[in-house]
């Protein structure tokens, strides 16, 4: 792969491991700001931090971090909301889970005895985000059955018209994921013919 | 662990089962043309054309699906064609509360079979891609519940396309609470496809990987 200018910065490990590191802060700090507020952001951004530091902690050295754009394309969405940056919440939220589920695929490979080829981790994503979008709505529902509260569910008692427009809004909800995760895989699948492979900057990674 | 020697059922008594099950959605078929009934005919088509797709593997692609699978798979679709059949306001759906979530379970551990077999497709045909046991587990149950909520997707889908066309919905949505125990109960058919149900797909696995030639590198 021809090396570009903006591909050779951030081949550098150090320059890399300062840009990741501040994303990583900037994550924590949103996710601890909106802890009270915004629970469920905050969540997606907390592991979005933790995740973003597995590699550190695995390799034992700070220089170690994931490719800056690959944490950036995670970080943005929750720094979005966390700023109160206008756009879609619900897609822009779909579009973390896809890209945290990149972060996943790609720390799986370097860290465990799994090994994905790009194909293989593109599938991975869209079917995370779309799984996703079915353990959280099933989630919220259970939450809402037993403790009464209201994530999915309108206020009790609830008339007909009140679940069919849950339900409605459920559909979309799901079709949206859909779309979103497809979408990101593509966004992904150029990231990767273009700009990089994760492999070749993670370092202590034997490249293939 | 095969399944078959478990139940002791023959391959021939299984090729049994199986045509029994075709002529019975054949019937179904033909009595939906007689009385008009537009679902039924559509469920039976629909449930025909799935029981082919063994045969069509086996002759376009020479994929030899043994006839546990295809027992499998008839059975699926043959409970949920029948589980519509209406007798005035009464169907195994409405009468009996389980069925939906049997049927579902079922036809989940058919995709939770698709899931695995090209999840370890990839890890037989390319040297990058190695999938341990752990990782294939997890895989099966994600891919399964992704398909769950495809599913619900094409319906809301179908559903509107129908209304906007004013007709009446071929696929029924129940409901909230529906929606979410058919999502769990998908669940339910992939961990048991994930937990006995890979052996049974390893002869289809290797067809797949010899279609696909030899092992390739990374692409």
């Amino acid at each position: 792969m021809d090396a570009t200018p903006v591909g050779e910065t951030l081949r550098d490990a150090r320059v890399n491991a300062a840009l990741s590191w501040t994303l990583l802060a900037s994550v924590a700090a949103a996710a601890a700001a909106s802890a009270v507020a915004d629970p469920v952001w905050a969540g997606l951004a907390a592991v979005v931090a933790l995740l973003g530091a597995v590699p550190a902690v695995v390799r034992r050295s700070l220089r170690a971090m994931l490719p800056f754009e690959l944490l950036a394309l995670a970080a943005l969405p929750v720094l979005a909301r966390a700023f109160d940056l206008p756009g879609p919440s619900q897609a822009t939220a779909y579009f973390a889970v896809a890209a945290v589920a990149l972060v996943v695929a790609v720390e799986l490979d370097a860290f465990t005895a799994v090994e994905m080829n790009v194909p293989f981790a593109l599938l991975f994503v869209v079917v995370s985000t779309l799984a996703a979008a079915g353990v959280w709505a099933v989630a919220r529902y259970a939450v809402d059955v037993l403790l009464g509260t209201t994530f999915l569910l309108p206020p009790r008692p609830a008339t007909e018209a009140a679940l069919a427009a849950v339900e409605e809004a459920l559909m979309v909800e799901f079709l949206l994921s859909t779309v979103v995760g497809v979408a990101a895989g593509g966004v992904f699948e150029l990231y990767f013919r273009r700009v990089a492979r994760p492999r070749d900057r993670l370092p202590g990674v034997e490249r293939p | 662990m095969k399944l078959r020697r478990r139940l002791g059922i023959g391959v021939r008594r299984q090729r049994q089962f199986v045509r029994a099950m075709e002529v019975g959605l054949v019937a179904m078929l033909v009595g939906g043309v007689l009385l008009r009934d537009t679902g039924m005919i559509v469920n039976a088509a629909l449930a025909l054309a799935v029981v082919q797709l063994p045969a069509v593997l086996q002759r376009d692609y020479g994929l030899v699906v043994d006839a546990g699978l295809t027992l499998w798979l008839t059975t699926a679709v043959t409970l949920h064609a029948v589980g519509t059949l209406a007798v005035g306001e009464w169907s195994l759906y409405e009468a009996v509360w389980w069925y939906d979530h049997l049927t579902h379970a079922l036809s989940a551990s058919i995709v939770a079979a698709a899931g695995y077999t090209t999840a370890r497709v990839f890890d037989v045909h390319y040297d990058a891609v190695r999938l341990p046991a752990p990782f294939m587990f997890a895989f099966i149950l994600v891919f399964t519940i992704a398909a769950g909520v495809l599913w619900e997707v094409l319906e809301f889908l179908l559903a509107r396309a129908s209304t906007a066309l004013g007709g009446s919905a071929v696929l029924v949505q129940y409901g909230l609470g529906d929606t979410m125990l058919d999502l769990v109960f998908n669940t339910v058919g992939a961990v048991l496809v994930a937990t006995f149900g890979t052996a049974h797909l390893a002869s289809v696995v290797e067809a797949v990987s010899d279609r696909l030639g030899g092992r390739s590198t990374d692409p």
